[in-house]
């Protein structure tokens, strides 16, 4: 139950992150889901699954590199700092890494497709640097809504919920 | 030890299914329905916001009017082709097959909004007549091609792409280049191996060559672009020289392509 929950979730961001793409808005929604479930579930071997469906969004939108598999092991990361040395309670606070991954999002994306690509690399500097804001000001709306969307579902399901996840560990906060 | 064992299997699945194109194809597919449903409700999520009731009849005769003139503009094209052709033929006796095109209206279902004019996926496949390499059309000129086809979904790289690689002739002086790949100017693509000893000017029409056995010869690709202040093409080496050219397709807002493949 919880499992199919947490990869409807996934796939429910990468829905709407591909939504929001053919629109032109650049929203790292896929990221910020899995840094909400990396958050809650310290759960590595939750990688695979959402490796796998990345990588399905990346084929998806033509993406001609490893993206989003490759920045899943860096959300991973971060979402163990957060967890750790970050405030879970405050939703508003989720704008701060939110924001961190919007622009991680786009510079990742700008250094992995632009290094085997020269000369006609498909993102210059100036396009790379209003476009990281952009997401970064997306993703820092997409962290608080999906956290929010997250503990309304999980509230009902009966399952962990990411404003608890440091107050179930012991008030880890501030350690 | 084991999460770095772990890390290492997943990344090299990730690298097969991302590298082998049945694979990519296979899991493109999972996502269409999906995909065309969303699509189908931005349709309809456009069509319910308009105040006026005959507007989305408007838009749909503008669309079916604009999708007639690009049917006219490759029958155009495969025209121009067909008498060019005659031409070198009536030299010989026996004459080649006829080329034998289908147009096939396909919808955009995603575009990645990083690298928004640089690849599509269009919402056709094998299943519908699409073929690798076919080229892909829109506001009567070329956008692309097929650079990887699936059953029901195929990848277009657009002229900005440098997997387009697309061959093309500036009509003034019938010099031969390949097309694709992105310069400074957003607005502009770049189009290289053309003879350096040819005169270039601006303005110039450039056409799709024929050269090839899956995309119609004569068909609208841009026109040359100023390179700098002085000149319109860039000397390379001592065979070589390079030009930018303005595309005649929009680069985005366009919500339906034109697939120029093969028959049958």
């Amino acid at each position: 139950m919880q499992s199919a929950w947490w990869m409807a979730f996934a796939f429910l961001a990468a829905l709407v992150e591909t939504g929001m793409g053919n629109a032109g808005i650049p929203v790292p929604a896929f990221l910020a889901a899995a840094f909400c479930l990396f958050v809650i579930t310290a759960n590595r071997f939750l990688l695979l699954p959402l490796g796998l469906l990345g990588l399905t969004l990346d084929i998806v939108l033509c993406r001609g590199s490893l993206l989003t598999p490759l920045l899943l092991l860096a959300v991973a990361a971060f979402a163990a700092r957060w967890r750790r040395h970050g405030d879970c309670r405050l939703r508003v606070l989720q704008a701060l890494p939110g924001f961190v991954l919007g622009l991680g999002w786009v510079w990742a994306a700008a250094l992995m497709e632009n290094l085997p690509r020269q000369p006609g690399a498909p993102f210059p500097l100036a396009h790379v640097v209003g476009q990281s804001l952009a997401a970064g000001v997306a993703g820092a709306v997409a962290l608080p809504v999906a956290v929010a969307f997250y503990d309304a579902a999980a509230g009902r399901l009966g399952l962990p919920s990411y404003r608890r996840v440091q107050q179930s560990e012991g008030g880890a906060h501030g350690a | 030890m084991a999460v770095g064992l772990f890390v290492a299997v997943l990344m090299a699945l990730a690298l097969i299914l991302h590298v082998v194109p049945p694979l990519r194809s296979g899991f493109a597919g999972v996502m269409q329905p999906f995909l065309r449903g969303m699509q189908a409700m931005h349709g309809t999520w456009l069509a319910a916001s308009s105040r006026l009731p005959a507007t989305e009849g408007q838009r749909a005769r503008l669309r079916r009017l604009e999708q007639e003139v690009d049917r006219l503009r490759v029958q155009a094209a495969q025209g121009r082709q067909a008498v060019e052709e005659l031409r070198e033929l009536q030299q010989f006796l026996d004459l080649g097959e006829t080329a034998d095109w289908r147009l096939i209206v396909a919808p955009v279902i995603a575009r990645d909004p990083l690298s928004w004019s640089h690849a599509f996926r269009i919402g056709k496949g094998l299943g519908q007549g699409v073929r690798l390499g076919a080229a892909v059309m829109t506001g009567g000129a070329v956008i692309g091609r097929v650079t990887s086809v699936g059953a029901g979904t195929a990848e277009v790289a657009t002229v900005f792409s440098p997997d387009t690689a697309l061959s093309v002739q500036v009509q003034g002086n019938d010099a031969i280049g390949v097309l694709g790949g992105r310069t400074d100017d957003p607005g502009l693509c770049l189009v290289s191996y053309l003879p350096r000893d040819k005169t270039y000017e601006a303005g110039e029409a450039v056409r799709t060559s024929g050269l090839s056995d899956v995309i119609p010869g004569g068909l609208p690709v841009g026109v040359v672009a100023v390179w700098d202040e002085d000149r319109t093409a860039r000397v390379v080496d001592a065979t070589y020289a390079q030009l930018h050219l303005r595309p005649d397709a929009p680069a985005e807002g366009f919500r339906y392509v034109l697939v120029v493949s093969r028959g049958p």
